[in-house]
Parts: structure tokens; sequence; C-alpha cells
């Protein structure tokens, strides 16, 4: 059998490449360079006695070869086919240069010519010698032995690479549609040889099969990004528009079945990014258009008939349904900016479900919008609250304080969203606050104020049994009164949110004639699934030239970067509560800057461990110290609520300098020294006290109480010995949010270790009243006022609440309350803190900066502001809308 | 006292004149009559003119209207009080002159009847500056009682004010005692059928009454009391003036030398319970704040020349007694928060008494006692942490409020508070030792030196004995001049147990040379596990 055949019946499928390869290369290795023995032979070389002629060997045709198997693609040697004039081919280990290789050798081959000038005696043999070799393609044979050959370049027609052979595999594959094969072979042809000519067009033609395919199978969005992504690559790629527009319209058929325009705006516009004009956009543009506009009229319609907020919604559906028509713009400025709707995203909502006895960030924020106080905090100044007033015009006080003469003002502006109050309502309001009988009395108010005087419409006097140390703290709530307000839980709404504006009138202020009078602010109207409504209730009459915000809808989201996702796409344009690390991610987000403003809040959210007064294990004083000692609150804060892992590091690595070295050492110090700078610029500290850290009411005097297991350990055992010899499970009540959660699996996690079980109760559930510590955020305004009620976990300060503390405890919250110099109540207030810190009555975690994250065109929000709706009635908002695409 | 045969008869006449009257009339005509009773007056009687001359029901009244002259003293177990009872009317067109007059007759004669020679009684009907309507009998204060009475030859006075109101007749009355000069709370009747209006009237008179006795002997908390008129017994058993169980009220008259009341004192926080009476001669018991741990010294003294010893009778008036409990160097600045509890009898080591009632002081310093069904005595335990400030017997529902007047434990409390920081930093550093020391044996024993070198040295770091003294002395020094400062003997002593019994407590656990001995104890373990690098 001649070897050719042998060759040739080998190279076939049925026989494995590498034994192909392994014969073919066999053969050659015999004859050296068999295919140039002249020219070998003008080299001086000596042929082989033992060598092969090449008369004696026979190369395979093109014609007869099969091509390589997808196994020997795959896992075997990569061999190049080098096809001679003759029809022949030898198959060899990869040539260089690649690819392109005969121009290539060509190219050099001129350049070298070029080079000859000047060059004599041995410089002129060398070049000599090179360029003779720039005349031949050197092949190896694959061995064993592996041998090399050299074939004059005019012998060769073409090479056939390796990579040849799997670019056609490819195709071959993409037109069987095997996807997936053929992505893996171009995967690793990918990554291998990244820039080999014809590999763009296979990447983008497998992009159009598999989108192609995607359509086939019912899904045209993951069709349409493949598109989209093919279109990236080459948008003139032949049948992409043709298969772009199909998944697009299929799309936009679909949102439409749904009802939901904007998301067929969205794969729409989508497609009109892709390729501009396309037919199926045009066509249905010109539909979206026309009921746009048909929308927008309705709107105006509306308007003319003095319904606002239908024009506002359906202006909103307007611009939703066809953004880009510049002439719903007129429209939806006038219709939105007359009855505004300021859209807040937030990852809870009042009245859902929480564990914690208290306020949750989302109560907050409905109580600040429905209470209207007397006196609000309008700034801090060197840690005291500085208060204004919407109601008064004067306060002023007479025979030493003990009298104080209040001016009601007589002006209103359109747009103050609190009730217009007299003397006499006021008056009312506060005698049922000093009437034991009424569920407004509020004990601490009756025990400063004796007697109420209404002295004309519009002024009214106090005087009082006990001059307080401020009156506006202790006033500040007399006209949000306790009958007024919505029960704990769910708030009272409207029947319907698309009820009439003018019949809506919240439960919460149907109870008695004088709390109508008192209505005012914006009390929610509806609170439905995913989101609550609240409405001004003093509505702004027409005719102005300018209006403000009307309606906040809270739109829920499941995590606050959905929420952050939902600012950026429009969808709403207020945040009012987000973490730290998304803080800093949109402060360094400078393109931000240009659609929104990050504004910081004048006071920090303090986060406390709170015991509750009556349970019976935490009366032990050596169990509240167990508990605060065993949580390194540095490391909570700087992992879990601002995530800066350089903090964490850092404050790690000082630790264990200082243990190593000492606390005087230079690197330590240098260290400590940096780290204070970072602390202090971070947007969280580490505090000893329930107050903000800038408080009048912090203790200067405070001994400090480290994260030390040891501590907690010793002090744990202490008290299990005191309680019998088993410490009860502890209960802890959570709010839902997910920073204290994470935390609070953490500090479970840490008392565990120091022997101390506490387990997390069930949102809303019987034991959740059972709670013996929680967890809790608060921005305590007023420490002189608000530690007592604090401490008793009561909205009020009682002196029946005070029965679980001890004697001191009592008598020292009894005498700031009767302490009418300020200088003097303030150092009772700070001996207060160090006993509390001493006696462990709550654990103070830290206190973190609060950003509200808004779109500009919300305009008239404070500076800094106090919380998320402060001065909320005046705010306004400019008509906005995304004009592209979301 | 009448005869027999005209008391007799009366209910009869009365009896049938109502059937007519009831036929004839409702409202006022129908009170009118119900006032006429015997002598019915003419329909045209109601317009007769306020100057006619009142008609003389009673004897006692037209001896009232001459001033009589000093009754002769007689003992005062026979000496019968002199009361009078001026009622005043309020203005009613239904209520004529004869009406009113036969109503004043008829209260006269119920009194008379009910209550024989115990009384000298003088009823008549306001006129002029006397007048004292329901509105004016409320706001009646003791200076002004004082003022009015203070020279009346009365020993008792009852202004009755007769009203009506929703159709029924009310009564108000308080009684006015001359020697106590005490005013008594108000007492009141209504009356919907108005044939009982005498009855109702003689009910509330006879219901704001309080017996007067004189003490005769005491002996510790035995007492022997005289009552006035006692001897003279009432025709109605159910007004005898005291029983087994009532309290009295104990005060003193001191006289001058012309035997006129110089000054009235009232012995506070002092209750006399009637253990036994007969006739005018009652025994009973001296209830105290001052006797309540000796009876070294009386709680009262019997008269002597120029101080007259009595008392007067009180009874459950008010629905509720409150007790304000004040410091007696800072009244303006009432104990609230404090514990109050309310035991029957005083607690002593034998008898604990379990069965309190816990109260905690309001922001003004006040605890609200409801009344019980009788006249009972209760002990008020006034308490400000672990120490007691006060406690006082008193008679629930027999006064409105009470102060009580107690030390300013500010001091003191303040002192505790911050020995009740330094025992939790105390049993902390105890344990902090204890587990320190366990784990630097536990490493002394496996050889880990470099771990038992740094636990020894954070168990030395620990704060010793005399850190902790030094922090206790601060506190018990700026508490003790902080009690000196307000010359509180009471505090300051109070403060320094607190501190001496916490610094005994530390210098037991953290006896420096048990600490000593147990660190030497650590460094020869070390050493005997290998771990010789442990002095290091």
């Amino acid at each position: 059998m001649k070897l050719a055949d042998a060759l040739r019946r080998m190279a076939g499928l049925p026989i494995s490449l590498a034994a192909v390869v392994g014969l073919s290369l066999a053969l050659l290795s015999l004859a050296p360079r068999p295919v140039a023995a002249q020219e070998a032979t003008a080299e001086g070389d000596e042929a082989d006695p033992d060598a092969l002629t090449p008369e004696s060997i026979t190369l395979p045709r093109l014609q007869d070869l099969e091509p390589p198997t997808l196994e020997a693609l795959l896992n075997g040697m990569p061999l190049d086919w080098v096809v001679l004039s003759s029809g022949e081919v030898v198959i060899s280990e990869p040539v260089t240069p690649r690819p392109d290789t005969l121009n290539k050798l060509e190219l050099a081959f001129r350049e070298k010519e070029k080079e000859r000038r000047g060059k004599t005696g041995a410089a002129f043999e060398q070049w000599k010698r090179e360029f003779e070799d720039l005349r031949f393609l050197y092949v190896n044979m694959p061995g064993p032995p592996a041998q090399e050959f050299r074939i004059a370049r005019v012998k060769v027609s073409q090479i056939i690479y390796h990579e040849d052979h799997i670019l056609s595999r490819i195709d071959a594959l993409l037109a069987e549609g095997n996807i997936e094969t053929a992505n893996e072979l171009l995967v690793r042809f990918e990554r291998q040889w990244p820039d080999w000519p014809g590999l763009p067009e296979r990447r983008q033609a497998l992009l159009l099969t598999d989108a192609r395919l995607r359509l086939s199978q019912g899904s045209p969005e993951s069709a349409l990004v493949l598109c989209e992504e093919l279109h990236v690559q080459n948008p003139e790629f032949p049948g992409l528009s043709e298969l772009a527009g199909q998944a697009a319209e299929q799309l936009i058929l679909a949102a439409q079945m749904a009802s939901d325009p904007l998301q067929a705006r969205h794969f729409l516009m989508r497609l009109n990014r892709m390729f501009a004009n396309h037919p199926v956009f045009t066509r249905l543009s010109a539909s979206y258009a026309a009921r746009a506009t048909e929308l927008m009229n309705q709107s105006a319609a509306a308007t003319r008939n003095g319904d606002h907020p239908l024009a506002a919604t359906l202006a909103e559906e307007a611009v939703q349904v066809w953004p880009p028509l510049v002439n719903l713009r007129p429209g939806h400025k006038a219709a939105t900016e007359r009855y505004q709707r300021l859209r807040v995203g937030v990852v809870r909502l009042p009245g859902s479900p929480k564990a914690t006895p208290f306020d949750g960030e989302a109560e907050l924020r409905g109580r600040r919008l429905s209470d209207h106080r007397l006196f609000e905090v309008d700034s801090f100044r060197g840690g005291i609250p500085h208060y204004r007033t919407s109601y008064l015009d004067e306060w002023e006080p007479f025979d030493l304080g003990r009298r104080m003469r209040f001016t009601l003002t007589q002006t209103r502006q359109p747009w103050e969203a609190q009730p217009p109050l007299d003397a006499s309502v006021l008056g009312d309001v506060l005698l049922s606050q000093l009437d034991p009988a009424s569920v407004d009395f509020d004990e601490r108010l009756s025990a400063y104020i004796r007697t109420v005087t209404v002295e004309s419409p519009f002024e009214f006097s106090l005087t009082f049994s006990r001059v307080p140390a401020r009156v506006e703290p202790i006033l500040r709530n007399a006209t949000a009164r306790r009958s007024s307000r919505p029960i704990e839980g769910q708030p009272a709404v409207a029947d319907s949110p698309d009820a009439d504006v003018e019949g809506l009138q919240p439960v919460a202020f149907e109870s008695t004639a004088t709390a109508e009078l008192l209505s005012g602010g914006f009390p929610v109207v509806s609170s439905e699934e995913g989101r609550t409504v609240y409405r001004r209730l003093r509505l702004e009459p027409d005719g102005l030239p300018q209006y403000h915000v009307t309606e906040v809808i809270e739109q829920l989201y499941d995590s606050h970067e959905r929420a952050y996702q939902a600012l950026l796409q429009g969808d709403v344009w207020m945040l009012p509560d987000l973490p730290d690390w998304i803080v800093r991610r949109a402060q360094a987000n400078r393109a931000l800057e240009k659609d929104f403003f990050i504004q910081k809040y004048s006071a920090p959210t303090t986060h406390v461990l709170q015991f509750n007064p009556r349970s019976r294990a935490l009366g032990f004083r050596e169990l509240r110290r167990a508990l605060m000692q065993a949580i390194d609150r540095e490391r909570l804060l700087f992992d879990v609520v601002l995530r800066d892992p350089g903090l964490l590091a850092d404050s790690q690595r000082l630790q264990t300098l200082r243990a190593e070295r000492g606390a005087g050492d230079a690197d330590v110090l240098a260290l400590s020294a940096s780290l204070r700078d970072r602390r202090q610029l971070s947007h969280g500290r580490i505090v000893n006290s329930p107050f903000p850290s800038f408080s009048y009411a912090n203790s200067p005097q405070l001994t400090p109480r480290n994260h030390d297991l040891s501590a907690a350990l010793a002090l744990t055992l202490a008290v299990t010995a005191q309680m019998g010899g088993e410490l009860p499970p502890l209960r802890m009540a959570v709010p839902p949010e997910a920073i204290p959660q994470l935390v609070a699996e953490r500090l479970l996690a840490a008392w565990k270790r120091v022997g101390i079980e506490v387990v997390l109760v069930e949102p809303d559930s019987a034991e959740a009243a059972g709670w013996d510590i929680a967890y809790r955020t608060l921005q305590m305004e007023e420490p002189i006022v608000d530690l007592w009620p604090f401490l008793t976990v009561q909205d009020r300060a009682n002196i029946q609440d005070l029965e679980m503390f001890p004697d001191w405890l009592q008598q020292g919250l009894v005498a700031l309350d009767r302490t009418s110099d300020w200088n003097r109540a303030v150092d009772q207030l700070q001996t207060l803190h160090r006993q509390l810190w001493a006696d462990v009555r709550f654990i103070p975690l830290w206190e973190v900066d609060g950003y509200l994250l808004y779109r500009k065109q919300v305009r008239g929000v404070p500076t800094n502001p106090l919380h998320s709706y402060d001065r909320l009635d005046r705010w306004h908002l400019e008509a906005w809308y995304a004009a592209d695409a979301p | 006292m009448r005869p027999d045969s005209e008391a007799s008869q009366a209910p009869v006449r009365r009896t049938a004149f109502w059937t007519l009257a009831a036929l004839a009339a409702f409202g006022g005509v129908l009170l009118t009559a119900a006032f006429a009773q015997e002598t019915p007056a003419p329909a045209s009687a109601s317009a007769q003119p306020p100057e006619s001359p009142p008609e003389n029901p009673t004897v006692e009244s037209s001896a009232a209207a001459t001033p009589a002259a000093p009754p002769q003293e007689l003992p005062w177990g026979v000496r019968p009080y002199r009361v009078l009872i001026p009622v005043t009317f309020a203005p009613d067109p239904a209520l004529s002159v004869a009406s009113r007059q036969a109503f004043v007759k008829g209260l006269a004669d119920r009194l008379a009847d009910d209550l024989g020679a115990m009384w000298t009684l003088d009823v008549r009907e306001t006129s002029g500056s006397d007048v004292m309507p329901l509105a004016r009998l409320r706001e009646l204060d003791q200076s002004a009682a004082l003022e009015r009475w203070k020279t009346s030859p009365f020993d008792k006075v009852y202004p009755l004010s007769v009203g009506r109101e929703a159709g029924q007749l009310q009564f108000a009355v308080r009684e006015w005692d001359l020697a106590s000069q005490r005013l008594g709370p108000e007492r009141s009747n209504v009356c919907s059928d108005p044939r009982l209006a005498t009855m109702s009237a003689a009910a509330v008179v006879r219901d704001a009454f309080r017996a007067l006795v004189q003490i005769e002997s005491v002996e510790g908390r035995d007492v022997v009391l005289r009552i006035r008129a006692g001897e003279l017994l009432p025709p109605d058993v159910t007004a005898t003036q005291l029983a087994p169980g009532d309290l009295l009220d104990p005060f003193y008259r001191q006289l001058d030398k012309n035997k006129d009341v110089r000054r009235i004192q009232p012995v506070a926080w002092t209750l006399l319970q009637v253990v036994s009476a007969d006739r005018a001669r009652v025994e009973a018991k001296a209830v105290s704040t001052f006797t309540a741990t000796s009876d070294a010294t009386p709680a009262v003294v019997p008269a002597k020349r120029r101080m007259e010893s009595m008392a007067l009778a009180t009874k459950v008036w008010h629905p509720a007694t409150v007790i304000q409990v004040v410091p007696r160097s800072n009244p303006g600045n009432p104990v609230a928060a404090a514990r109050v509890e309310i035991v029957g009898r005083l607690p002593t080591k034998e008898d604990p008494v379990l069965d309190r009632v816990r109260m905690r002081t309001d922001r003004d310093g006040r605890v609200r006692i409801p009344a019980e069904d009788s006249t009972v005595i209760r002990w008020a335990l006034v308490f400000s942490g672990q120490a007691m400030l006060g406690r006082v017997p008193f008679c629930p529902g027999a006064e409105e409020s009470l102060r009580m007047d107690v030390i300013d434990d500010s001091p003191r409390l303040s002192v505790e508070a911050e020995v009740s920081l330094l025992e939790a930093d105390l049993v902390e550093l105890i344990a902090r030792r204890q587990v320190l020391t366990v784990r630097a044996q536990a490493a002394a024993k496996a050889g880990q030196t470099d771990a038992f070198t740094s636990l020894l040295k954070e168990l030395k770091a620990v704060p010793d004995l005399r850190t902790f003294q030094q922090r206790l002395d601060l506190v018990r020094t700026a508490g003790v001049e902080a009690a000196r400062g307000r010359k509180d003997q009471v505090a300051e002593s109070r403060i320094r147990k607190l501190c001496g019994t916490l610094a005994e407590v530390a210098a037991t656990h953290l006896d420096p040379d048990k600490f000593a001995e147990s660190l030497r104890d650590l460094e020869d373990s070390a050493k005997v596990s290998g771990g010789g690098a442990a002095r290091k």
C-alpha cells in the first residue's frame, strides 16, 4: 500500500486525526526538505543517506482530505494544512507567522532586499543567508521524531490553518442550530486567538442565530437583548433589523395587552435606539402619539372642570404613553404643577408588621405628615434646638416667666397645611390636656400649667404653677392631640384613593368637633398593597401663581438598591432613608449631581438597644453590663452599618498594634490620629447616649466602657449565680429594616459567646409585647423633656411609669422636670446621663448621619432638613418626566 | 318633749292633708302645702311680703331673738349642746313665708324628738347677712366661719341650706364647732317626697354632728374621755354620740388667765379610738405617730390649769383622703414618685404585715386613699429608696386631705445612686478578677506562657481596693457635705451608713493581701508547669 493512500485513508473520519497526523509526520520526517531539494542543495546541506527522497513521498491531495472532526478540533493537536501548487497538502504543526503567513513572508522578503546596499564581506554573506531563507516556508512535521522542512513559498498555494478549520466548524454548527457547541468552540477560540480574522463575524452570526432561536421559542425579550448586543457589534448585520423589529413588536404587544404603556414604550424606544425609524417603530409610535394626545386632551378637559387630581393623573399617563411628543409638555406642566404629586421610594410602609413597640421610620414619616405641632425644631445651634412655629406671631413671658402670653398669627398663606387656629380652640385643646378625665390628659403639662386664659380670638395666656426650663418643648405637642391620632398600626383611610378630595375625611379626625378644627397636614388617604398616599387636607385655592405639593405617594420597594434604581429611572423623586453605602456611592457619582440633590439631615439618627423596664432579668444591672460589654460596637458600625471595609481594617489594625506595642508607640499614635480624622469624616460614629452627639445633654464625665469579653463573661457568671444558676433566654424585638436585622444577628452571636441566650420575637406576635430588649432608632430632639418617655417607653411622662426604676432615678427624673433654670437642668441631665450610662439603662450603639436624596425638580426643601418631610407644605415640584426611554 | 297625744295626732293630720294636696296640685303648690303641715297657709301666703314678721314656732327661737344670759355651767356630762340651726331657703316662688316657717318649726320639732335634752336647739330662718345659700355654704372656709361664729353663744352651729332642683328638695349643712373652732364638711341630702322634708333635713343635721369629749385621764395609750351631754341620753337610740370603734380627733385649747381661748392646737397624726362607751364615760386607745414605737411619752395629755384637752368625733365624711408628702425644708417641691404603703397596723419584726397597699405619690406628692365603709385606722408608710421617710395613722375618708411633712431625702438619694453604681462596679471587679484568675490558671496548667503573662498583666491592671475606696470616699464626702449644708443629721448618718456598708464589702472581697497571695499562687503554678517566664 502506498503511503499516500494510507494517509488519505487515515485522514478520513473513521480514523482518528492523531493517528493520521502521526503517520504523515512519520512519513515526512524521513524526507528532510523533500519538497525543495534543490534549494536545500544550494545551501550546501548534505543529504542524509537514510533519508527518503522526495520522490518516495506521496502527499494527500486537498480534495481527498476530510475536515477535522469536532473532537479533533476541541481536544487534538492543532494542525495546519499547507496546500502546495500541485494540490497536495502538507499537514504540519502551526506555521509562523500566522495568519496570512505567505503575505507576511513576502513582505519580510521585500524588506530584507532593501537592506542589501552597503553590505560586504561577512555581513553580506549573513544578509544573503537570511534573504534566501525568506524564500521558504518552514514547517514542522509532528514526530516522533519531529522534523523540520522548508518549502519554497512559490510552491505553496494556500495555507488552511487550524483556526480556519474551527471557524468552518462553527459555521456548520450554526447552520445546524447547535448554538451551545458553537458557542463553546467560539469561546475557546476567542480565548486563544482573539484577533483571528473572521472571528467577529462568527460571534455576530452566533448572536443572530441565538436571537432567532429564542424568538422562535417564545422569548422575545432575550431575543431583543441579543439583537441589541449584536447591534453594538455590527448594526448592519444582515437580518438583524428584521429580527429586532419582530422581537420588539411581540414585546410591545404583550405590554399593551397587560395595559402597561411604560413597558411598551420602553421596548419601542429600545428598538428605536437600535434602528432609527424602524418600520415597527414608525407604525407603533404614531398610534402612541395619538393615544397620548387624546389623554392630554382629556386632562385639559378635567382641568377645565376643576378636577385637578384627574387632570394630573391623565397628564402623567399621557407622557408615559409617548413622552417624545413635544406637544405634551405644556399640558403636562399645567396639570402636574397644579396638582403636585411627590413620589417617594421607601422600603417599609407605615402599618406593616413590626416587632418593636415604638414608631418605626415609616410610622414617624406618617406622623410627621399628619401631626402639626405647635412648635417645631428649626435648627440645632450649639447642641440646643431652636424652635419655630407656624401658629404664633409672638410669645412673651411676664412675671419672671410665671405667665406667658401668646399671640396667634392672623395671616395665613394659602399653601400652609396646618389648621387655622384661634385662641379659643387652642385654649380648649390645652384644657383638655389638663383634664385628668380626658384621653388627652398630659400629666406633665398639667403639672406646669395652672390656668389658661383666652384673652381675645388671637391671644391667650398661660400661668405656670411651675415654670419650665423651656416653654417650647413642653408645648410643642399641644396641638397634636392623642384623640386625633390614628390607632397604632394601620392608619385610618378613606374608602377609595380616587374619592373626591373634598370628601376625604380621615377617620382619625372624626372624633370630636375640636379635633375637626385641628385637622390639617397630610393625613393618609389610602394605604394599599405597595403604596401609601398622603394628601394635603386643606387644598390650595384656584388662581394662585404657584402651587405646592398636594400628595405624597410612598412607593414600596423590596430593597434600598431597587429604590435607588427607581430614583435614577424617574419612577420616584425622592429617597428619604438610604443606607450609608448607597449615600456614599451617590455622593461619589458626579453625574448624579446634575439631576439630584443630596442633603444631610440636621440631626443624626441614633441606634440604641433599649431595655424593657419591666423585664425581670434585665433588672439585674450585671446582666445589662454583660450585654453591653459583649458588643464590639465599632466593628458592627464599620462592618454592617457603614460597610466601610477600610475603616474596619484600620480600626482592627490599630487594636492589634496597640496590644502589641502599647499606646505610646509612634506608629500607634500616627494610625490613631489618622483613624480619628477618618472617623470624623465618616457618616457614623459610636455614641454613649441616645441623644445626638452634639447635644447639650451629653455628660463629659463618662467612664469608658469598651468591648470586653472577659468582663462580659464574668458578669454573666455573676448574674447567673444571682438568678439561681439559670439565666432565662431574653427576647429581642428588632425593626424589620435590613440594617437592624443584620446587626441583631451579629449581636445574638456575640451574646451567645458569653453565655447569654437571646431570641428574636416575631413581628406582631403575641410575644412581641413581652420583649426584653428592643433595637430602636430615634432622633431625640430635646433630651431634657424626651428622656423620661424614652426610658419608660411611653408617649408621655407619667409618674406611674417610673415604678420600675430605682428611687434615685425616679427622683432624678422628677427633679429634672421641675427645674426651671436651664443651666441647672442641663447639669442635672448630664448627671443623669452619667448615672444611666454607669447603670446601663440602655445600650447606645452609634449614630448615623442621614441624607435626603431627591430630584432637583423638588423645590423648597430646607437646606438642612430635620426630617424627610420638613416643611413639606412649602415644597413645590417643577414638572418633569423622562422624555427618553427608561 | 311634746305630750303623747299631740305626737300621735300629728301624723294623722299630715296624712290627711297630703292626700288632699296631692289631688289638688303639683310642684309649688304641693311644696307650699308640705311646709304648711299642721297650719297650712292660705293660697295668698306665697305672696306675703318678706318683711312680714315670722311666727315663732318654738320657744327656743324666741329665746334666740333676745340674747340669753349665759347658762349656768353644768357638769360636762350633763351639759347639753347649745345648738343653732340657721336655715336659708333658696329663692323660690313656691316657698311661701308660711311654708318656710312651717318647715323651720317642723325641723325643730323633729330634732327635739330625736335628741331630747342633749341639744338646746334654736332653729331660725336666716335673713340679711346671715343668709347662707348652698354656694356660699360650700365656699365657707375655716377663717370665714370663725369670723362669723366666734362670738356666738352656741356650741354648735349648723347652717342649713334648703333648695330645690329637678323637683327634689336639697338640704346641705355644715357643722361649726365652737370648742375646736373647726368647720365640718358639707353633708347633704335630697328628698323627693315633700312630706319627708323635715325628716331629711333632720337626718342631714344629725349626720353633720360631731360629738365633743374631754380627755379626763391618760395612761400610756389608754385614754378616758367624757362626752359632753353624755348623760343626757337621746330618745332616739341611734343618736347615741359615740360607740366602740368610733374615732376622735384630739386638740388642746390653750387658755389665758381669763379663761379665754388663746390658741387651739390640734394634736397632729393622733387619733383616739373608742373602746367602750358607758353614758358619758368613754374608754379609748390613742393611736399616734409619736407613740408608734414607744409609750414613754403619751400621745395626748389630760386637761391642765390653762389647757383644756378635748377631742372631736370624726367620721368617714369623704370618698377618699389625699395625703400630700412634702419635704419640710423644701415645701415648694412635694415628694413625687415616693413609695407609699398603706397598712392596717404598724409592721414589726415579728409581724411584717404582708397585706399592704402599695402606692406612689404623683407629681404633687399626693396619694389618694379611698375611704372604707367604717372608721378604721390605717397607717401610711412613706419610703424613699431604702429609707422610711415617715409613718402616720389616719382614717381614710375622715379628712379630705392631709399634709405630711418629711425630711428632704435628696442628698441621701443622690448618694444612694452613686453607691448603687459603685456596688455594680464592685461586682464587676470581683467577677473579672475571678474569671481572669481562672483563665490564668488554665493557661499556666497548659504551659501557655505568653497567654499566662498577658492574663497576669490584665489581672494586675484590674482596679484594686485602694482605687475603689478612693471613689467611695469621694461619694461619701460629697454626700455628707450636702447633708451638712442642709443641716440634716439623719441624712448624714444614713449616708455614712450606706458608704460604710459598701466599704466593708469591698474590703472583704478586694482584700489586697489575699489578692497578692493568689497572684503568688498563680506564678508558682506557672513555674511548676514550666512557665518560668511568668514572673517577667
